[in-house]
């Protein structure tokens, strides 16, 4: 097996859905991070086109216009015909799946230069009609004469138009279980007695660590500033959703989204609907000799998919992490930093508990005793997606880029990603340092 | 398939019925019409169902790879005598298009490519016509934009064939159509994929020769139709309404020609006379004009401006050979330094033309001003529909902003447009000249400073060159290319293919003050000044150059310049060239004002007052500007004088530094001169360029006439050596 690097990476700022990126196509955030992740090679555009073997790029809510969005984004980005493209998608993990498939693919000595990364407008989520509007849509456009068209405008109450699919509703809600995500993470609180305070104590220390990376300068060496089209007239140079003055009272206010009841769940310890991109360069040591020896972020060692109970979706870093673990050989310990992606305060938490619960470990993992602890301090230093967000396609490559950034700056020799993934799943990326 | 006839530019074949005559002029990439396939054509079309009595249909097509027919030959065109031979060269065409027009079979022109002037003529006495949907494919009639009319029966056929609305759109505009348009407003009946195209005509060919009828008959769009969408269709039916049509065009031709360009109307005078005339009446018609106008001095002005510009996309700029410029590397990402006004203008322009073009600046705010900049002028090309959706996507994906010099490796060419400072720019330059490949060009975007002293911050000045783009970029077509003792000929022909490959005519100029346009240019700018100080209005000043053909009269273009701008590059000149530029202190008066925010159209406040800063004219501020000038006095009357006089005063002034340059070996010739001063200041086309308009007067005269006002208004306006030099030497810049 070949060793694969993660040469370089890069993402846009994130923005909630309906704000400063609402009216930035998936496509076009895809394009604006790959040309930024090619010009920090240095390397003329028509001579890297010609060295990379693949596009991978992950995509959760398809854009009616780009179904294999990866190619729109290629193409956009000026990179030449010839070079084939091709979408993934896992949920919320796309942005991982789109790396691993490129780490495989490296390592198996397929190719030796990747693009791999994801890109994600949930503002652009589109509402859909109703089955009975399409119907009668179909109907209308067969009927030939006024007299035809008239009855079967006559026929249809008007109301049904005002009834559409939303479709990002129906994408966060899965069909098997029948739960919307937040409802995943209101059984995580209710199994492991994960009270409401705790969650806002949580989301209030993502905002603040997060604000805290931004004003360092941390967070900039992840993000390409973005002048934002159609206008180019402001520039984002940083996240939009860390709130400076988040407290524990104004997240106390808020009232639970998912169980107005019994629930805990709400829009401030949950992460908001985000639009963002993220891309990486993923290259074999033959690679990184054709980009001309450029100092990679880190190596590649691992990664893993596990699924779970669709109902507990929340918990899948366990399963996923518990995999990667096997095949490296390594203990929780040994990491130096940890990124698990923040969908909820509650299901981060709750995967905390079950690390470090010997019955939760023996009775789903089949081991003689618990994972382990993670220390609080190690996990998502730089706050997480409850402050900046969720771009679900997105999400695995930044929670990758993140975790070696980061491993650089404390020289950490491990770091661990991980994401739970909207059908009971959960991904972990291995990455190892080369200094 | 049977060989009828093989000659220099023209073969018939015969498939069973059909006849196939394809047009494919010998030794040449192009189709012309000259004195080769023109009598050929006579020959073959002459008799033609007695000689070929088995042809029962004609298609006409061309050989040449994606090109119809350009037109006529334009250098027979202009070797003509007189304009008796051009009329004579009129009739010829017409006789020989109406034998196409009646040969009694049914013709069919397959254009796939351009197909312009006498091409556009030829089709349109075909029966049918159908059209590739290459995006090669344009079809126009631009004789209007050489000073004449379309000569060969096209003013008579095409407002026939379309409607007289949209015949005056194509004939006084000299636009092209594309495909799909010309299906639309009935130039063609049918569009064709270009892929199927080859068979497809064939197909069609065999069919008329069959005698089907395979075109649908027009039809007619009913009244409501054309009262909506039409109106000219509709008005054209009616006596009163042709009349209005023809009002409403003369009266936009005259309000921009200002009467300067006599084809438009003439042509105007044709159409509206031969409206509803028989073939004969129509065509003599317009073999007069067509006579006429090819004698006067405006069409042989821009017959001579039309072979200027071809003769300046093949120049080089260098003296290596062509085979060695063509191997040279091409430019295709540029980094632009600098994101104001002129930075911004030179990265979309690049981004527009296919470049990976990086723009960066210190701030972030300026970089998005520039990104701004450059997302407005592609959001106007989509709208006026010079480019469609997916262009305008693309235009935008090509500019990347940034505030470092990350990835700077990867670009062939960095253009720097920071401020006017020298230190400044030797600062810059010295950083990046590091930073960059080593054969990366590197250019300089200076309009006052010179190239040479730049060169001196760096290791390697071979590579770097001055490229001086015209504010604004997307408009003006030229570029000064700027050359230096150092640089390598490697580099400017490098500079120079980028500046074609980005849509602009490239004219190589020797470092020196003010390069070649704004040191024309400043001797006329600082006369209005002095002007100004005798009295002369504003008014009256701009008004007199514009009608003498200028764009803009000198105070409006002192406004759009910027005044401090300037009197800054006034203040360089002066003292580089001397007493010949010295600047009159009119405009330091008007700068001297206390808070002055008196700069010109960018302050919105200038000699005119402007509707808002960068916006639109309004009126000239007459007292605002006395009171300046004069300090509370009222001005002085202007001592006598005529518009001549007045243009003599300006303008000599021009042509005498223009002496200067070519005396100094700074461009390559008077032809050079012209061709900038036509597309960087939009000195009067019709006119030739300043140096052909200085030998139409005759450079004695100019001496003279300069030698008499330097008497009167002071040593900077006497003649150089240099002029006179050329005068005493043929009295031409020109030699032939």
């Amino acid at each position: 097996m070949k060793q694969v690097f993660l040469v370089d990476a890069i993402r846009t700022p994130f923005a909630k859905a309906g704000l400063d990126l609402k009216n930035v196509h998936a496509a076009e955030l895809g394009r604006f991070a790959v040309s930024e992740l090619l010009a920090r090679t240095g390397i003329p555009l028509k001579d890297i086109g010609n060295l990379i073997d693949e596009v991978i790029i992950g995509n959760a809510g398809t854009p009616a216009d780009s179904a294999n969005i990866a190619r729109v984004v290629a193409l956009l980005a000026g990179l030449p015909q010839h070079l084939s493209a091709y979408t993934v998608h896992r949920n919320c993990a796309s942005g991982m799946e789109s790396v691993a498939q490129a780490a495989l693919k490296v390592s198996a000595g397929v190719g030796d230069i990747y693009i791999a990364g994801g890109t994600e407008s949930m503002s652009q989520a589109p509402l859909i009609y109703n089955n009975k509007a399409v119907a009668f849509f179909e109907r209308l456009s067969k009927a030939r004469s006024l007299q035809d068209r008239l009855k079967v405008l006559a026929s249809t109450p008007v109301a049904e138009f005002l009834k559409p699919r939303i479709s990002i509703m129906e994408g966060l809600t899965d069909p098997t279980c029948g739960l919307n995500m937040g409802e995943t993470a209101e059984v995580i609180a209710k199994d492991f007695k994960i009270s409401r305070e705790k969650q806002d104590e949580f989301a209030l220390r993502s905002h603040q660590r997060a604000i805290d990376a931004e004003t360092k300068g941390v967070m900039a060496e992840e993000i390409a500033p973005y002048a934002v089209p159609p206008e180019y007239t402001k520039i984002l140079t940083a996240d939009v959703g860390p709130r400076k003055g988040q407290s524990l009272e104004a997240l106390a206010k808020l009232k639970p989204f998912f169980d107005k009841k019994y629930g805990t769940v709400t829009a401030g310890n949950a992460c908001p609907i985000t639009d963002g991109a993220a891309m990486a360069l993923i290259a074999s040591e033959d690679g990184l000799e054709k980009l001309g020896r450029p100092k990679p972020l880190a190596r590649i060692k691992a990664w893993a998919f596990a699924g779970l109970d669709p109902r507990r979706m929340g918990l899948g870093p366990v399963f996923a992490t518990h995999r990667v673990l096997k095949e490296t050989g390594l203990s929780l310990k040994d990491f130096g930093v940890v990124e698990i992606n923040e969908a909820f305060a509650a299901q981060v938490m709750g995967c905390l508990m079950a690390f470090d619960s010997d019955s939760f470990c023996k009775e789903y993992l089949g081991r003689s005793s618990k994972l382990g602890e993670i220390d609080v301090g190690l996990l998502n230093p730089n706050g997480g997606a409850i402050a900046f967000g969720h771009p679900v396609g997105a999400t695995g490559t930044r929670i990758i880029l993140t975790a070696a950034r980061e491993m650089k700056r404390k020289k950490a020799k491990y770091g661990l990603a991980t994401l739970c993934i909207g059908g009971g799943q959960g991904g972990a990326v291995v990455l190892e340092s080369l200094d | 398939m049977t060989l009828l006839f093989d000659g220099k530019a023209f073969r018939l074949e015969q498939d069973q019925d059909l006849g196939l005559l394809t047009f494919d002029l010998k030794d040449e990439k192009i189709n012309k019409l000259g004195d080769v396939s023109l009598p050929e054509l006579d020959g073959l079309l002459k008799d033609f169902k007695k000689k070929f009595p088995t042809i029962k249909a004609l298609l006409f097509r061309s050989a040449k790879p994606g090109s119809f027919i350009v037109g006529a030959d334009l250098n027979l065109v202009r070797s003509m005598k007189d304009s008796s031979e051009a009329e004579n060269a009129s009739r010829e065409g017409q006789r020989i298009f109406n034998i196409l027009e009646d040969l009694g079979l049914p013709t069919l022109a397959a254009v796939e490519g351009p197909c312009a002037g006498g091409g556009t003529e030829l089709i349109l006495a075909c029966k049918y016509r159908v059209v590739s949907d290459s995006a090669r494919t344009a079809i126009s009639l631009p004789e209007v934009n050489l000073g004449f009319l379309p000569g060969w029966g096209g003013s008579y056929r095409l407002p026939r064939l379309v409607g007289l609305g949209t015949a005056l759109d194509m004939i006084l505009t000299g636009k092209s159509i594309r495909a799909d348009k010309a299906v639309k407003i009935g130039l063609a009946e049918q569009s064709i994929p270009a892929a199927l195209f080859g068979d497809e005509i064939l197909k069609l060919g065999r069919r008329l020769a069959a005698g089907e009828k395979p075109f649908k008959p027009r039809r007619d769009p009913g009244l409501l139709h054309k009262i909506q969408k039409d109106q000219p269709a509709l008005l054209q039916n009616f006596w009163a309404g042709r009349r209005f049509v023809f009002h409403q065009a003369k009266g936009g031709v005259t309000s921009k020609t200002r009467g300067n360009y006599p084809a438009p109307l003439r042509i105007l005078d044709v159409i509206e006379k031969s409206w509803g005339e028989r073939r004969e009446k129509a065509l003599d018609l317009e073999a007069k004009a067509f006579g006429e106008l090819w004698g006067t001095t405006e069409s042989k002005n821009l017959v001579g401006l039309f072979f200027l510009s071809e003769e300046a996309k093949r120049d080089t700029g260098v003296t290596l050979k062509s085979d060695v410029v063509k191997a040279l590397p091409k430019i295709s990402e540029v980094a632009v330094l600098g994101a104001g006004v002129m930075g911004g203008g030179i990265a979309s322009q690049s981004a527009a033309k296919g470049m990976r073009t990086l723009v960066k600046d210190i701030s972030w705010d300026s970089v998005s001003k520039g990104l701004a900049h450059a997302k407005k002028l592609a959001s106007e090309s989509l709208k006026r529909k010079k480019i469609n959706k997916v262009e305008h996507e693309a235009w935008m994906s090509r500019i990347r902003g940034q505030v470092d010099y990350s990835g700077f490796k990867a670009v062939d060419l960095v253009i720097e447009a920071v401020v006017e400072n020298i230190d400044v720019k030797k600062t810059v330059l010295k950083e990046v000249e590091v930073l960059v490949r080593p054969d990366c060009i590197i250019a300089s975007n200076t309009s006052s400073l010179r190239v040479s002293d730049m060169a001196s911050a760096m290791q390697d000045s071979s590579r770097l060159v001055g490229l001086h783009f015209f504010n604004p970029v997307h408009k003006m077509p030229l570029v000064e290319v700027v050359s230096h003792d150092k640089v390598s000929e490697e580099a400017v022909a490098r500079a120079v293919q980028f500046v074609k490959d980005i849509g602009k005519t490239p004219v190589v100029v020797k470092d020196g003050p003010g390069f070649l346009v704004n040191r024309i240019l400043m001797p006329w700018l600082n006369e209005a000044g002095y002007c100004l100080l005798e009295g002369y209005s504003i008014e009256e000043m701009d008004k007199t150059l514009k009608d003498f053909g200028m764009p803009m009269g000198p105070c409006e273009l002192l406004d759009e310049i910027g005044l401090d701008v300037a009197v800054k590059v006034a203040k360089i000149l002066y003292k580089d060239l001397g007493e010949r530029s010295k600047p009159s202190d009119a405009i330091d008066r008007i700068l001297g004002e206390k808070d002055n925010k008196r700069l010109g159209r960018k302050s919105g406040l200038g000699f005119y007052t402007w509707d808002k800063p960068g916006g639109k004219r309004v009126e000239p501020d007459v007292g605002g500007i006395e009171k300046l000038v004069f300090a509370g006095q009222s001005s002085p009357n202007a001592p006598e004088h005529t518009p001549e006089s007045l243009v003599r005063r300006q303008i000599f002034p021009m042509i005498n530094e223009a002496a200067v340059i070519l005396k100094e070996g700074l461009t390559a010739g008077p032809a050079q001169v012209d061709l900038a001063m036509i597309f960087g200041t939009g000195f009067a086309p019709f006119r030739g360029g300043l140096c052909r308009y200085a030998d139409s007067v005759g450079l004695e005269r100019v001496v003279a006439e300069l030698e008499r006002l330097s008497e009167i208004h002071g040593a900077r306006l006497a003649p150089s050596q240099a002029l006179k030099d050329f005068a005493a030497n043929g009295g031409k810049f020109y030699r032939s």
